[in-house]
């Protein structure tokens, strides 16, 4: 509960924050872009020159990243998927997560959620650890992620969302129903509220996941593939909501898979292959040749082993 | 038949809440996906009990139950080690451990049996289970665990519901995993525990799956399911007992796994949501309405 007031005391503070924070990372895409092989080498050295200047921007006043991700490192068995991962987020952004499959997207939001273990490296969200912002953090899983057939309605996932408000051991009451009927008829979805889960459409399941992340109230959402095999309406129910959610200061980071569509809805990318190839506003990092850098070096590298 | 005495009101109500508690459990081991477990923990509870019996000399059930409790979670331990130090799988693992174990309890039978005073232990019947050998303090001791079991799952099923629903988004929620993990399988080997003497071993675990498996056949919602499987699983419970008590000597648990097995077959074809003969009705509807449309459209090319 005292995070919950927490959050509401720094609204205030993000008023202003969105347009400042825009123009403080878009500073370092300058410097990425020196060069693939230097900017691999560096990615260390500017992860320190980041923090130095979000420092800065601190003691000027300006908003703290709501994410900073420092020379994060995970493992599966014996693939390593994520090296030295360092990035800051600002608050009121709206940042996609672009690379090619196997490139650690999913690990690295599993593992920033400690979902995953992760071998080195610091995570901190608001300033502190996970732990203890959970209930700023709203994460969306992949639709896959969960059986489907679990016998419950449309109603009772986003009501799930509000456990954490609602309190352990205790029962919903009629006003946490409206607020999830609300979440949902905001995702477009109240005529479905009481229809069986397994009777929905992918799309109409992705909505109902937004929904309850949405009835969940959280400052920073983190979005497993959104989009992946919804239809052209889902899509902009989806992503018009994320707009709204950053319009009113709360911080968006999806995993996203479609290329032509960055530009279209989001202002900020992260270019991961393993580890962080470009960071920054999606106008100027965006590139052909930061894209070709993120997709291009993973076939490069995978050739010799396919043959 | 033992008729309507107070021993045989007991057993009833005994039998009645085991089977409740094993019905909401075995809902949760369904959508855990975990039903094996059950079968290999109840067989892994066998070398405790008799270990139990040896150490002390006589028969003392809640020593007994101790040891089963104990074996059986060494041998979820044993599971878990196998399955995350080696390539082995979960149900391989599974495999594993409930025949090493069974096996295992089988061999310290036979060692017990032969001590003296060890032929009248009344240990074989943990095996395939008799209610009629138990006592009033051990079907009291058996009643009272259930009703805790149910009330923790009354207690906590909204928790259950978003554990076993979606864990990830769960400990997002600031619910520990391991805490869920830890309570859970507790409460199987609670369940397993109160009733490997009643239903024997080797048939618990079917206690636990079929009555979730038939109430999903029923119904669309997790809270019905599980009042569901509460219900048929009592039922099994008390129908299995009774007929049990109609032959001297007869085991307890092929009766009350029966009459779950009777129950399900019931599901299958006429439950609510899955049952086969909704299922084939609505289908039949579908297939009519399309036959009348091409007929109708047919009738429209005609000149």
């Amino acid at each position: 509960m005292e995070t919950m007031r927490d959050a509401g005391g720094m609204e205030s503070l993000r008023a202003d924050g969105p347009a400042a924070a825009r123009q403080a990372s878009g500073a370092e895409p300058v410097r990425l872009a020196d060069g693939p092989a230097a900017a691999r080498q560096a990615s260390g050295t500017v992860a320190m020159r980041q923090s130095a200047g979000s420092a800065t921007a601190r003691r000027a006043g300006g908003p703290e990243p709501v994410l900073q991700v420092c020379g994060l490192h995970a493992a599966y068995r014996r693939n390593k998927v994520l090296e030295d991962v360092t990035f800051e987020v600002m608050p009121g952004t709206l940042t996609a997560i672009v690379g090619p499959n196997g490139a650690g997207k999913s690990t690295l939001l599993k593992t920033m959620l400690d979902l995953h273990p992760r071998l080195g490296g610091e995570v901190r969200f608001f300033g502190t650890a996970y732990r203890y912002a959970k209930l700023r953090v709203g994460y969306v899983p992949q639709r896959g992620s969960v059986d489907w057939d679990f016998p419950t309605d449309a109603l009772d996932v986003v009501l799930m969302g509000l456990y954490g408000r609602i309190g352990w051991l205790r029962r919903p009451g009629r006003r946490h129903r409206e607020l999830a009927l609300g979440a949902l008829a905001k995702m477009g979805m109240a005529e479905y509220a009481k229809r069986q889960i397994s009777e929905l459409s992918g799309g109409q399941q992705q909505r109902v996941f937004l929904a309850r992340a949405l009835a969940q109230d959280a400052d920073l959402y983190l979005l497993d593939e959104p989009l992946a095999g919804v239809d052209a309406a889902t899509e902009r129910a989806i992503m018009e909501m994320l707009q709204t959610l950053r319009a009113a200061g709360k911080t968006v980071m999806v995993v996203h898979h479609d290329l032509q569509t960055v530009e279209d809805w989001f202002d900020h990318v992260l270019l991961l292959n393993r580890t962080v190839i470009a960071h920054g506003p999606t106008a100027s990092v965006f590139t052909p040749e930061t894209v070709a850098r993120a997709y291009g070096g993973w076939l490069r590298r995978k050739e010799p082993v396919t043959g | 038949m033992i008729g309507l005495s107070h021993n045989a009101l007991w057993v009833l109500v005994s039998m009645l809440m085991l089977g409740t508690a094993a019905g909401l459990v075995g809902c949760f081991a369904y959508w855990k996906r975990q039903s094996l477990m059950s079968d290999a923990l109840a067989h892994a509870a066998l070398p405790g009990v008799v270990i139990g019996y040896a150490i002390l000399g006589f028969k003392s059930l809640p020593v007994m139950l101790l040891g089963a409790a104990a074996s059986a979670l060494a041998g979820a331990l044993a599971v878990s080690w196998i399955r995350s130090s080696s390539r082995v799988k979960e149900d391989t693992a599974m495999g594993i451990i409930l025949s090493v174990f069974f096996g295992l309890g089988i061999m310290l039978l036979a060692i017990v049996n032969r001590m003296p005073g060890g032929g009248q232990s009344g240990l074989n019947s943990f095996i395939f289970g008799q209610a009629a050998a138990m006592v009033r303090q051990d079907m009291r001791l058996m009643a009272a665990v259930a009703a805790v079991v149910l009330l923790v799952v009354l207690a906590s099923f909204k928790e259950w519901k978003l554990y076993l629903f979606d864990p990830a988004f769960a400990r997002g929620l600031g619910l520990s995993g391991r805490l869920m993990e830890a309570a859970w399988l507790a409460l199987l080997v609670v369940v397993i525990v109160i009733g490997i003497q009643a239903v024997g071993v080797i048939l618990m675990a079917a206690l636990l799956i079929i009555p979730a498996v038939s109430a999903r056949y029923w119904t669309n919602g997790f809270g019905r399911m599980l009042a569901l499987a509460a219900l048929f699983g009592g039922g099994a419970g008390v129908a299995g007992t009774c007929v049990s008590t109609l032959g001297d000597g007869w085991p307890t648990g092929p009766f009350i796994v029966i009459a779950a097995a009777g129950i399900f077959l019931l599901s299958l074809v006429f439950g609510a949501r899955k049952g086969l003969l909704v299922r084939a009705m609505q289908r039949r509807a579908q297939v009519r309405s399309l036959q009348a449309r091409t007929i109708r459209r047919e009738g429209e090319a005609l000149p």
